[in-house]
């Protein structure tokens, strides 16, 4: 089987880190956190660059003064951190060229490998028609299991998105960070999908990607179009204005799932599935502030 | 009878217009069979047609207007090429007269179908509409207009008249025919309250000649059938005979804008003896010259033909005969004149007869049968019958002229140089002591030759005789002594002179020919036999003329005449042509499409049709429907 991701890319990959822009409570200090939230002292761990949306409470000014460079104090509580990456597995997913699904899974499994590398609490769930979970692990030992339900045949779900992450959070409840990936093609749209993950111990970082032939519309012709999941048809005559119109409108969906992300202090980026893997993961990424 | 439409097609080449649509409605049903795609979400696709709700509402039946668009125009394209034709033919149409010229000229052929055939087609066209209680009545256009069925609903009848219809061998009177056509139009109207004239002609006469029938009122088409053949055919034939020699001139002519050239043949019962090749010059005239060697046993059968032969083929050969024949007779009436004497010297084959003034009155009443010519130099109370009368002199008595005095060296000014009287004859030394000038009656008089105060040498035609008469006697003036008297008196013993007739007529007059021939006498028994085998007899007095009934055929026609007095019987050989110029020379040019006035039109026979032409107005539908389809199309 081949490979989900190269080894020297997996090497890579271990000089990153995941990116916390805020802290988030510990799950067992919660409790006493509330009673006792004066008192909490944490932890000094290490430095890291400062990102947009960081808690500037946390800015190393010495470190600044010094360096003349804004880094971040990162305490034992970001080291001890939960990461959840989610993938929609549904039977949209399963289009373009390369297929969205796979750039799905090539991203989470560098998501999970940074997780696991990292010794961070790292679980997997594929959103198809259920949630297929792959538990909470730590550590690179556990990867194989990872890699091995994400380099299985898509599953191409039909259940609607917005159900699966309700469920995911009902059944799992997951604190520390999230990564969302998927094309985010539910017909209630990315609110009612990213609302069941709004709780101040997660952070949620959203991955929405499309196809290259989902971005810009075919060429002239008369098409039968019939949805992947829903199995609705739409005849299109493309004419000059509809092209223009359709691509306008994909232009406004991924402006409207960034700006709900933001108004709900989340992050989101927008890739189209052909764009090069290690680009997008050990730039981009990091450039927007998902790792470090 | 309830009306019915009546659709033509005039071309099969709407078949193949129409055709195209099989291919534009496969290639429709199969773009419409529209390439289906798995795609990863309708979702956007759907939010963007929501967009454009104006283009998507009407996009589906868009595309079947585009289809239903082009379609309509290949129909209208494929009716219009097929020279599609409608007509509404039904009710009280009112009737059509149609006229169809029978002439000879409408035997010219073209692309294999003759110009009457043409005009016979068109007029089937006509009656083929009468199932709709329309009235039709048909005119033969021929040498003298007939009607050959009044105005009638019967079908079966008018197309049986038409299958029987053949050309006929002359020219044509075409304004003879319309005018009949008029009033037999006016007639039927008082019952079918409106008529119109359908002519198919070849119009020798030409279409603008009728521009008078504007104000009859009544629509009139002329329809020309065929084309411009150009045609090359012989015009006249003429003998000349002197003594034993006879030598036959063919005049040939052509209306062709390039020189043409023909062989023209002599044939003698059929056999060819002689042939010429000439030039004749474009739109213009050449001749042949043929020695004849006639049999002195008994007439003789000839023909000119042309070789090769063209489109109009009939005047492409002529017929004639050969006859011994006895030789000319003629009487001078005179004191004795040492000019007049020497006439018989100079014409020795003639059979002279000098008869003294006082004598004329006894020898008129002994002949049995004119002279060929009487000359008459003194006045005399009675003439002697004669064939032509010259008359030197005085002008006789009950002429019904009035001398208008004396002319007194009157010069020479013109004279009618054409006259067959005057051929060859020239005045210019002519010289006048004294003459007696004629006051010209109005009608039925031709002044042949005219001086300063009036005409000396006049011409006239009464029944069965030409009279000639010269108003100088011979002692006033010098016409004795110049060559232009001789001439005159060769002219007008013309055609009798010599051992043979040559026999020839056109077609354009009613053959006849005199019962007594070569001078037999008594009651006649009388045959004659035409080209086709017709025979026909009659009982005719010696002076008596035969006349073939009906218009006479192209051909030898053979008449015997046997005198009861007797056993002597004489046949003649006399052959019937049509060398007839408007016939011949004027194959028109075919008038466009054009009105003539507003009652009067013209039409080419092509695109005749008892239906109305819709091809401008299919074109017009087929323009309007392709732009339709491209402003559908570019709203996509």
């Amino acid at each position: 089987m081949r490979e989900i991701l190269s080894a020297e890319f997996k090497s890579r990959l271990e000089a990153l880190e995941l990116a916390l822009r805020r802290t988030l409570p510990a799950p067992w200090r919660g409790e006493r956190r509330a009673a006792n939230r004066k008192g909490i002292s944490l932890e000094f761990s290490d430095h890291r660059n400062y990102s947009a949306g960081d808690d500037v409470r946390h800015l190393d000014w010495a470190g600044y003064a010094r360096l003349d460079q804004l880094m971040i104090k990162v305490y034992h509580d970001e080291e001890d951190l939960q990461i959840h990456v989610l993938v929609d597995d549904s039977a949209s997913m399963n289009f373009g060229e390369p297929s969205k699904a796979l750039f799905a899974r090539q991203v989470a499994a560098a998501l999970v490998w940074i997780g696991l590398s990292s010794s961070h609490r790292t679980s997997l769930a594929m959103l198809g028609d259920s949630v297929d979970l792959c538990p909470r692990s730590i550590g690179r030992a556990a990867a194989p299991r990872f890699f091995e339900k994400l380099a299985s045949p898509p599953r191409e779900g039909r259940t609607p998105l917005a159900k699966l992450v309700e469920k995911y959070v009902a059944d799992v409840k997951p604190r520390g960070l999230v990564f969302l990936i998927s094309d985010f093609f539910d017909r209630a749209g990315p609110k009612a999908v990213m609302k069941p993950l709004e709780h101040p111990s997660r952070e949620l970082n959203v991955v929405h990607v499309l196809a290259a032939d989902e971005v810009r519309a075919p060429e002239g012709g008369d098409f039968k179009f019939k949805d992947s999941e829903t199995g609705h048809i739409v005849e299109v005559n493309l004419s000059p204005s509809l092209v223009d119109a359709y691509e306008k409108t994909v232009k406004k969906f991924v402006a409207e799932t960034a700006e709900v992300c933001r108004r709900r202090g989340s992050k989101s980026i927008f890739v189209p599935s052909d764009s090069p893997l290690e680009d997008f993961c050990l730039r981009t990424l990091v450039r927007e502030g998902m790792l470090r | 009878m309830t009306p019915f439409l009546l659709v033509e097609f005039g071309s099969p080449m709407g078949l193949w217009v129409g055709a195209a649509a099989l291919p534009i409605i496969v290639f429709f049903m199969l773009r419409r069979r529209l390439e289906e795609r798995v795609i990863g979400s309708t979702m956007l696709w759907q939010k963007a047609l929501e967009e454009t709700p104006a283009r998507a509402s009407w996009r589906r039946p868009q595309e079947w207007l585009s289809l239903l668009l082009l379609l309509l125009a290949i129909a209208a394209a494929a009716l219009a090429a097929g020279d599609f034709r409608f007509g509404f033919a039904g009710g009280d149409q009112g009737a059509v007269v149609v006229v169809i010229d029978v002439s000879a000229s409408m035997s010219a052929v073209s692309d294999g179908k003759s110009r009457f055939e043409i005009a016979r087609d068109g007029a089937r066209k006509i009656v083929d509409a009468l199932r709709s209680g329309r009235k039709v009545e048909l005119i033969a256009a021929g040498l003298r207009p007939r009607v050959l069925s009044h105005a009638t609903e019967d079908g079966a009848a008018l197309m049986a008249i038409l299958d029987r219809l053949t050309i006929e061998p002359t020219k044509e009177d075409l304004r003879a025919a319309i005018d009949l056509a008029v009033r037999e139009a006016a007639h039927v109207m008082t019952e079918t309250k409106t008529a119109e004239i359908v002519v198919f002609s070849d119009f020798a006469t030409p279409p603008e000649t009728f521009r008078d029938l504007e104000s009859e009122g009544i629509p009139v088409r002329f329809v020309a059938c065929g084309g411009d053949e150009k045609n090359t055919g012989i015009v006249q034939i003429a003998g000349i005979g002197e003594g034993d020699d006879v030598s036959v001139v063919a005049t040939v002519a052509t209306n062709s804008k390039t020189d043409e050239s023909r062989r023209v043949v002599l044939l003698k019962d059929g056999e060819t003896v002689d042939a010429q090749d000439i030039v004749v010059p474009a739109d213009g005239r050449g001749a042949a010259v043929f020695r004849l060697r006639p049999d002195k046993s008994g007439p003789v059968r000839y023909s000119i033909a042309l070789e090769p032969k063209d489109a109009l083929a009939i005047d492409d050969v002529v017929y004639f005969g050969t006859s011994p024949r006895p030789p000319a007779r003629a009487v001078i009436v005179s004191e004795p004149d040492s000019f007049l004497d020497r006439l018989p010297d100079v014409f020795p084959d003639v059979e002279w007869q000098r008869v003294a003034p006082a004598d004329a009155a006894t020898i008129a009443a002994a002949v049995d049968r004119p002279f060929d010519l009487a000359i008459v130099a003194d006045a005399v109370t009675t003439p002697i019958p004669a064939t032509r009368e010259l008359w030197i002199g005085p002008c006789p008595d009950g002429a019904g002229w009035t001398p208008n005095g004396q002319l007194v060296h009157p010069p020479m000014l013109d004279w009618a140089t054409g006259h067959p009287a005057l051929r060859g004859v020239g005045f210019e030394d002519l010289q006048i002591v004294a003459s007696t000038s004629f006051a010209i009656p109005e009608e039925g008089t031709t002044a042949l030759v005219r001086v300063d105060g009036g005409a000396v040498f006049v011409t006239t035609t009464q029944k069965d005789r030409e009279i000639y008469w010269w108003a100088t006697a011979v002692r006033d003036s010098n016409w004795p002594l110049i060559p232009a008297f001789p001439l005159v008196i060769r002219n007008l013993l013309a055609g009798r002179l010599g051992a043979f007739s040559v026999d020839h007529q056109k077609t354009d007059a009613a053959l006849r020919v005199p019962a007594g021939l070569d001078r037999l006498k008594g009651s006649i028994a009388f045959s004659a036999v035409s080209p086709a085998g017709k025979k026909e007899t009659a009982d005719l007095w010696f002076r008596e003329d035969f006349f073939w009934p009906g218009a006479p055929e192209v051909g030898h026609f053979s008449f015997t005449a046997k005198s009861s007095a007797g056993d002597e019987s004489v046949r003649r050989e006399v052959g019937v042509s049509l060398s007839s110029e408007p016939e011949t020379l004027t194959l028109p040019s075919l008038p466009e499409a054009t009105a003539v006035g507003k009652n009067v039109a013209v039409t080419d026979a092509a695109g005749f049709s008892a239906s109305r032409p819709l091809w401008r107005w299919l074109i017009a539908i087929a323009t309007i429907a392709l732009l339709l389809e491209a402003w559908v199309w570019l709203r996509r």
